[in-house]
């Protein structure tokens, strides 16, 4: 049986790891390695490292941080930020992420899932999309939140999936930060409308929330806020998962 | 013991080699078939294409130098993913390649052997062991590894020696002889995939 995961989701600027409310209000948590050292101690599903300063401040990859990532990370990884062509997304798997998170560029040339996935198959490819409630109608948001975008996330993620993409990342802006519970209704809907394994993020309050995303049929919950700032950890969400009959990974037993 | 990874470009190296250093030994990377000698074992990693991994396999002049050792000086092989399916007869990811053949099988898609659930196969999923074997020593029935395919393949149960279900049977970990391979990626499983390393190295 395939395990639902939990994935701490770690905000990376400046080599600190930060969190922000409704991607606003950045404020400094941690040293970025450290973090990932303690997560991986805590043998965590899976880490996803995005880092939110690249696209806006026009920088590639930094992919010696990403190699010393990895050289600390024994479960998979996947790196997000800056992403903008198939080279980028070539460097950032060759320096040890398992899978490429992108945002910002696929509004520029959507094509560039299929190239990454003719090259090294979907599984390696998420697609992080993002969405704000704007003037009642949903849309995609890009670049931090700053860009808003015709498409509505369900259709965008529709897209995704047509061009090639493994997973998508999605990402209720209104809720991030918040600890108001995930949107359970666009969850659904974007459910019902693709094939792709779901990771849930934005507005992880409690561990009830997790379990209510993981009633939507979805393969995995991201949260950054209560792992960051509050006693919950993945480990405390696993069994209370477990209690009300999730499938969640152990650890190592022997 | 020297250890070859070897690299045909498919995929990232930095993790298997970092749990075989964390285990005290020092594997070589391996591109050129010049540098393939007198390794005592072998791995080939990979995720990607499988057309793309044999044409790179070919490239690069290894093709031959692996079958001389494994085959004929009967040196261990370990192959992760990707490198599994390929020491296989044939796959079918964009049309139809010949594999190493090494083992007797064929790699398919998921979804023609008749998986309905939500693909890729992504994350933690546990196997189900059907043979003891020294691959698994210190392994528990049931422990979670993780997997990322699309792919998998499909031959004969007596080299099976795990399987894992994802809406159908898959298979998880195959060993003949000195050949040995997984589905999942030990290098990203945590313990269990570390253990499993180990064993390979001490084999």
């Amino acid at each position: 049986m395939i395990k639902k995961r939990i994935i701490p989701t770690l905000l990376w600027s400046d080599n600190n790891l930060v969190k922000g409310v409704n991607f606003k209000d950045r404020r400094q948590v941690a040293d970025m390695l450290t973090s990932i050292k303690i997560f991986n101690i805590r043998d965590v599903d899976e880490i996803i490292i995005l880092d939110i300063d690249s696209t806006n401040l026009n920088k590639t990859p930094d992919l010696n941080s990403i190699i010393d990532f990895s050289k600390n990370i024994s479960v998979p990884f996947t790196y997000g930020g800056g992403i903008k062509s198939f080279q980028d997304a070539l460097d950032v798997l060759k320096s040890g992420a398992d899978k490429v998170s992108l945002n910002s560029e696929l509004y520029n040339d959507i094509s560039i899932l299929n190239k990454i996935s003719k090259h090294t198959g979907s599984q390696s490819i998420v697609a992080s999309v993002d969405f704000k409630k704007i003037d009642e109608k949903f849309r995609c948001v890009s670049n931090s939140g700053q860009k808003i975008h015709e498409i509505n996330p369900i259709d965008f993620c529709k897209l995704c999936q047509d061009h090639g993409c493994g997973e998508l990342l999605i990402n209720a802006i209104d809720r991030e930060g918040t600890m108001s519970g995930y949107d359970l209704e666009m969850i659904e809907k974007i459910r019902s409308n693709v094939s792709l394994p779901i990771i849930a993020s934005g507005g992880a309050g409690s561990y009830q929330d997790m379990f209510d995303a993981f009633t939507k049929d979805i393969s995995a919950v991201s949260a950054s806020s209560i792992f960051s700032f509050t006693e919950l950890t993945p480990t405390g969400a696993k069994k209370f998962l477990k209690k009300k009959k999730i499938d969640v990974r152990d650890g190592y037993r022997y | 013991m020297k250890i070859a990874i070897i690299n045909y470009e498919a995929g990232n190296l930095f993790s298997i080699q970092k749990i075989i250093e964390d285990l005290n030994y020092q594997p070589s990377i391996i591109s050129k078939r010049s540098e393939l000698k007198n390794f005592d074992k072998f791995i080939l990693p990979g995720v990607g294409s499988f057309s793309k991994a044999m044409k790179n396999l070919k490239k690069n002049e290894l093709i031959e130098e692996m079958r001389e050792n494994v085959i004929q000086k009967k040196k261990m092989l370990l192959g992760i993913c990707l490198g599994m399916q390929i020491l296989f007869d044939e796959g079918s990811e964009d049309g139809d390649t010949q594999g190493l053949k090494f083992l007797n099988g064929q790699v398919k898609h998921l979804q023609s052997l008749g998986c309905k659930l939500n693909l890729p196969h992504i994350g933690w999923n546990n196997i189900n062991i059907k043979k003891n074997h020294s691959m698994l020593k210190n392994i528990l029935d049931k422990s979670d590894f993780y997997f990322a395919n699309n792919y998998v393949v499909d031959c004969s149960d007596e080299i099976v020696v795990a399987t894992t279900d994802y809406g159908v049977p898959i298979v998880s970990s195959v060993a003949k002889d000195y050949i040995w391979g997984v589905q999942f990626h030990p290098e990203k499983s945590s313990s269990s995939g570390k253990q499993l390393i180990e064993n390979f190295l001490k084999s």
